[in-house]
């Protein structure tokens, strides 16, 4: 029994707790928010050296900003009962019966249906429309943009990448040069396991898989370096699996890219023609001379299915 | 159980425990060194452009282990010029390393024809059987057995093969190879980083025998087709 319920004295009026509650917590999250989107937000990752990359920043900061609400009313709640409804010296009774509240329970499905939804159809928009947002698609992607500038392939092997630029007679080299202001169209493959190429500024993820040609799309907006690595376990140097790439003017670019065709012109010759995948087990050139020096399996060709040993 | 009594058993069972957890992180992880370093920063001053000599072999099999069938490098001893098998070696920064590697296996075509060219060495070439070399087409002939590659540094050398039917249907057997059998010799040097730490090499052939597209047991193991270039200051 609670003394507002002995005889003779005052009925104790409760207070509106979910009005105070709501007065802490909307400045709160309106605060928490601004300071998301104009504090947090620029130095989200990965940045804005492309198109993608700048949707993910913000794809990441418009999540932020749903959930810190969220979360603060989570926090609020949780302080509020515990200094409000603590239990005080002499009250041995047990609390109020609680009881279904109707209202609550409504403007909480509503709430919490409403943000799931609508972050949902938030999700897709971004995906779509930033053209996969730098994700891999496969071959054939669902959503490619009107207009594509540059190709560029990326190899994978243990344990490094490689790019070919076939608009350039196709050469190959360890670095990755792109231009400021192209829209580039990564077709990512491998010549051996499973790799991921994972461009972090770029904001670009693709699976590097053997006999498949994955496709991502990116514009870079500004000029700078690219740290690229291998997102997925490749084998016992996978940790140093890393690269350093470079996004230049235009200009620059054209020249690097000039330059290299011609320091690279006698290799590019032994290179298979440019190929969406390469199947190494089937060279051509090499049957005949393998043939001529009677050679098979561990003397010469690859290890294929006809190997009877498999790990 | 008194007080004392189950204090007592909890500090036990924890010192138990404690020692077990010391015992395998001793045992399988400090004392696991894997295969040794052959020194050459001996008598070497770093950062003065001083020479090193590294002499290797890659062999076949590796008949002085339990995985014979696994192809394989050995370094030679610096003091004693025996052959050790290992892939791991320490040489002074800022040093010109000269390093030459017996090859005895057969040829293999590689995965990637742009690892046919040499890169990172001085003058971008190597010399195979003594004649200047930087590039090796091992898909039109037989001519690349495996790679010897640095990556973090650009080093890349296809490393020549044995080029007759006759040779590489008489291969060595017996590891570590001996100059009678049939082998080319490759010679190369490069500028070793003026920083310290360690710098992996690995060969880029896929040759793990038996392995699924050749890329296991001795892709993936220090000791056989990869390890460490350790860079002393």
């Amino acid at each position: 029994m609670t003394a507002s319920d002995q005889p003779g004295q005052a009925v104790r009026r409760e207070p509106s707790h979910g009005l105070r509650m709501l007065l802490i917590w909307v400045p709160l999250s309106l605060a928490a928010d601004l300071v998301i989107w104009f504090v947090w937000y620029p130095h989200l990752p990965p940045g804005r050296m492309t198109d993608v990359a700048a949707g993910q920043q913000f794809d990441l900061a418009v999540l932020a900003i749903c959930g810190a609400p969220v979360i603060l009313f989570i926090w609020i709640f949780g302080v509020y009962a515990t200094i409000v409804w603590r239990r005080r010296p002499g009250d041995n009774d047990d609390g109020p019966p609680i009881r279904d509240n109707k209202r609550v329970s409504a403007a909480w499905i509503a709430v919490t249906t409403a943000l799931v939804l609508g972050l949902f159809g938030f999700g897709t928009y971004q995906l779509i429309v930033p053209n996969g947002a730098g994700g891999g698609q496969g071959a054939s992607p669902a959503w490619a943009p009107k207009k594509v500038d540059l190709q560029v392939q990326v190899i994978a092997q243990q344990w490094v990448f490689t790019y070919r630029y076939p608009q350039f007679g196709g050469f190959e080299t360890p670095q990755l040069v792109l231009p400021e202001g192209s829209v580039i169209e990564f077709h990512v493959t491998s010549l051996d396991v499973i790799h991921s190429f994972w461009a972090y500024q770029l904001g670009v993820k693709a699976d590097a898989n053997p006999g498949v040609d994955n496709v991502a799309f990116a514009k870079p907006v500004q000029t700078g370096s690219v740290v690229v690595r291998c997102s997925e376990l490749c084998g016992l140097w996978h940790g140093a699996m890393f690269d350093y790439g470079r996004v230049v003017s235009p200009a620059a670019f054209l020249k690097w890219a000039k330059t290299t065709e011609v320091q690279l012109a006698s290799v590019t010759k032994i290179l298979p023609p440019f190929a969406l995948t390469y199947d190494p087990t089937a060279i051509k050139t090499l049957g005949p001379v393998l043939v001529k020096l009677g050679l098979t399996g561990a003397g010469g060709g690859f290890y294929g299915p006809q190997v009877p040993v498999q790990p | 159980m008194s007080l004392p009594a189950r204090v007592a058993t909890l500090i036990v069972a924890f010192l138990a425990v404690a020692a077990v957890v010391a015992f395998v992180v001793v045992k399988y992880f400090l004392t696991s060194s894997g295969p040794p370093v052959e020194d050459f920063t001996a008598h070497v001053t770093p950062d003065t452009g001083a020479a090193v000599n590294v002499v290797m072999q890659e062999a076949p099999q590796t008949t002085v282990t339990t995985d014979p069938d696994w192809v394989t490098y050995f370094i030679q001893n610096p003091q004693t010029h025996a052959w050790v098998h290992t892939t791991n070696f320490s040489v002074p920064a800022g040093s010109k390393i000269n390093i030459t590697i017996y090859g005895y296996d057969g040829c293999t075509p590689l995965r990637n024809q742009l690892w046919g060219q040499v890169t990172g060495t001085i003058g971008n070439s190597m010399t195979v059987n003594g004649k200047p070399t930087s590039l090796l087409n091992s898909w039109s002939e037989c001519s690349v057995a495996h790679t010897f590659a640095i990556p973090s540094i650009g080093l890349n050398i296809p490393v020549a093969s044995p080029t007759t039917f006759q040779a590489n249907s008489n291969l060595c057997s017996t590891s570590p190879c001996t100059m009678s059998d049939p082998h080319t010799v490759v010679r190369f040097s490069f500028l070793s980083p003026r920083t310290v730490g360690a710098y992996f090499w690995q060969c880029k052939i896929p040759c793990g025998l038996g392995y699924l597209d050749g890329n296991g047991g001795p892709m993936q193991t220090i000791g056989y087709m990869t390890g460490n270039m350790q860079v002393a200051g």
